[in-house]
């Protein structure tokens, strides 16, 4: 920077002012001094102009890790739609459980030093229970998927799970299913997710429930065992995965085992994963529109950037979800 | 004003704000400018003032903040990993897999994703990513001797992949043994019309090292290299490219026994392709990948592929990038891993 001011003729204060976007500098002078940057081939260093301008312009997305399809695409959207709003994204990965916890409260404790604002996905226990309300902070899928299970006093939010219930029921209902299985559903079944009153309402209920906890490829392989014997003791029809990873293995164990699919067993699976539009046979699904989660964190996290919320109020947003027909659940596949 | 107790100033009510710079200097009676210097580890400040510095540090609970921080050492011990994307699972599990090798060192990590040219040369450079002790980048739009360029003693640069010869240190996958590997399996198993499912990047460059795997076999067995099979799509969108490129071309109406795809996720759409356009797999047509992601396990039928040695690959990387962070000097060096042919049902012999 002082070999900039030097070239330019000018003090260090006013290198800064240019850099920093200030007003109060005349023009030519501003020319002057992005000449000698541009010549210098100068680059202004983010952290000491963080420093003056109590901006950074960065946003952090907090994520446990990137190995899950469906975390990779909700990362991948939220920095897109960062970039869109001309804020720079750090992804800051927060590992395992163990610690998780620790990693999320240092990626906090940048804010307004080395980070706007932060955008956490996935669950985070208690470590944001100290942030003040207000704080430009927003939890994504905090309770796996949906917007419950956040306990921090910042804005949160997550996707409606009792719309993808209700959706997944009608639609076994209408391909005239009846008698479902469940495969890793945990997060369908449980609070604001409603998916056994809901296959009950449309007359398509639970008859079986395997691997409640399953979440990739290799569980859903391994669930095969207990979805034939459903199909064979209990007479099932119909199964329904929790995520995509679990009915994309489920789909390939069944392949192997020799059962048809849509003709003896429907398959449906929740996420919306770009693979399941080209598995045999491809995947019925609820896809959880990474694009419009991303989209509402940001305007939360904007407003408290903007302080045009009420800084009390941690607010809740849920993000409407949208059934992917396929053939997995409505014509037989080519073969 | 000072405790004759302790023959310090006295400690000053704690602030309810956050602690500033400024009352530190207040308690230690010098300037703010003295005590960025003592903090910041400059010379030209008696040790009896550095001394009564950080003692009104520690009295008004002063921290450091992170941004400060990296202005003064430089060393932050956090690396800029960059990928250019993340919906591609390769990208994805290699942006894992650095993240948590650089743990293990000790280093935390910060990820970049760079979708374009320019935004991958600014996290390269600095210009996103200032702060870093070093970079480790899995290059896709800029050739990697123009990234290699960006690398300097204070900011290492180790790339991953990528064609070329590279300024900086770099990890040179198994790109062309891992081919030949595959399209030799095809030969060895009977299949005499062997396409090719690219991505327009990579277009037969001579640099292209699967492609000259890929050619090798077919020359080492006699076959001719037919431009009739070589079909591209784009490197950004590969499920549906392999499946674009696969419906040209079977209504071209050449005949094909094979497919051997340049990764995994171009195959897995040239497998869809394949099915909705009435040919078996692997009776009709085999298919083979590249990358051994965890979808090729997954596929009907499962898609033979060849495994990078990705785990090797970033050890690689991140023990490179480690020695220079440490102030390793010397030209730019090149490592070489081997690449495995894994043979799943979708090129199963006929």
């Amino acid at each position: 920077m002082r070999d900039v001011a030097a070239l330019a003729g000018v003090s260090l204060k006013t290198v800064s002012r240019v850099v920093n976007l200030e007003p109060h500098t005349r023009p030519e002078v501003v020319r002057r001094v992005r000449q000698a940057i541009a010549e210098l081939d100068w680059v202004p260093n983010g952290s000491a102009r963080a420093l003056r301008t109590g901006r950074t312009g960065v946003l952090a997305v907090a994520v446990p890790g990137l190995s899950r399809p469906a975390d990779a695409a909700l990362v991948q959207a939220v920095v897109e739609e960062a970039e869109r709003r001309g804020l720079q994204a750090a992804v800051e990965p927060t590992g395992e459980p163990a610690q998780r916890a620790a990693r999320l409260r240092a990626v906090v404790s940048s804010l307004g030093a080395a980070v706007d604002a932060v955008v956490v996905l996935g669950p985070h226990g208690d470590a944001l229970a100290p942030l003040r309300p207000g704080s430009p902070v927003v939890c994504v899928h905090a309770g796996g998927t949906g917007p419950a299970g956040s306990t921090a006093p910042v804005d949160a939010v997550g996707s409606d799970l009792a719309e993808a219930s209700g959706l997944l029921a009608h639609h076994l209902a209408v391909v005239g299913r009846s008698r479902t299985v469940l495969v890793g559903c945990e997060r369908l079944t449980g609070e604001g997710g409603g998916l056994r009153a809901a296959l009950r309402a449309a007359g398509a209920g639970a008859v079986a429930e395997v691997a409640p906890s399953a979440q990739r490829r290799e569980d859903g392989y391994g669930a095969v065992d207990g979805v034939i014997a459903a199909l064979r003791g209990d007479g099932a029809d119909a199964v329904l995965c929790g995520s995509d990873e679990v009915a994309l293995g489920l789909l390939a164990a069944l392949d192997a085992r020799g059962v048809a699919v849509p003709e003896e067993l429907v398959v449906a699976g929740v996420d919306g994963l770009e693979e399941g539009a080209f598995s045999a046979p491809s995947l019925t699904t609820v896809s959880l529109s990474p694009e419009l989660l991303a989209r509402a964190a940001l305007d939360l996290v904007a407003d408290r950037l903007a302080r045009t919320a009420p800084p009390q109020e941690p607010r809740r947003a849920l993000v409407p979800v949208q059934l992917v027909r396929r053939e997995s659940t409505t014509r037989p596949a080519p073969r | 004003m000072s405790d004759p107790e302790v023959g310090r100033p006295p400690r000053p009510p704690r602030p309810t704000r956050a602690v500033t710079l400024d009352d530190v200097a207040r308690v230690a009676g010098v300037s703010g400018k003295t005590v960025s210097n003592v903090l910041l580890g400059r010379g030209g400040v008696s040790e009896a003032t550095r001394a009564r510095v950080r003692d009104a540090v520690e009295q008004v609970g002063y921290q450091v903040q992170h941004a400060g921080r990296s202005l003064s050492s430089g060393r932050s011990r956090r690396v800029a990993v960059v990928v250019p994307m993340l919906y591609q699972p390769y990208f994805a599990a290699l942006a894992e897999r650095l993240i948590l090798a650089l743990a293990a060192r000790g280093y935390s990590s910060t990820l970049r994703i760079a979708p374009d040219a320019a935004a991958e040369v600014a996290a390269v450079s600095g210009a996103t990513t200032s702060g870093v002790d070093g970079v480790v980048v899995a290059p896709l739009w800029t050739p990697v001797e123009e990234l290699g360029r960006r690398a300097s003693p204070r900011r290492p640069v180790v790339q991953l992949g990528g064609v070329g010869t590279s300024a900086s240190d770099r990890v040179v996958m198994g790109e062309r043994e891992g081919a030949l590997a595959a399209a030799r399996h095809l030969v060895e198993t009977g299949r005499r019309r062997i396409a090719a499912s690219w991505h327009a990047g990579g277009l037969r460059h001579p640099d292209d090292e699967r492609y000259t795997g890929y050619r090798q076999a077919l020359l080492e067995a006699d076959l001719p290299v037919d431009d009739g099979l070589f079909v591209t799509g784009t490197d950004t969108n590969r499920r549906l490219s392999g499946y674009a490129s696969t419906v040209a071309l079977l209504s071209s109406g050449v005949e094909v026994d094979a497919v051997l795809c340049v990764n995994d996720a171009t195959a897995v759409g040239v497998l869809r392709a394949l099915r909705t356009h009435g040919r078996r797999v692997p009776d009709d047509v085999a298919v083979t990948g590249f990358d051994d992601t965890p979808e090729a396990r997954f596929t009907t039928p499962a898609l033979t592929s060849v495994d990078p040695r990705q785990d090797d690959m970033v050890a690689t990387a991140v023990q490179m990038l480690c020695e220079r962070m440490d102030g390793l000097e010397g030209p730019p060096r090149s490592v070489r891993t081997g690449a495995d042919l894994v043979v799943r049902a979708s090129s199963a012999p006929r």
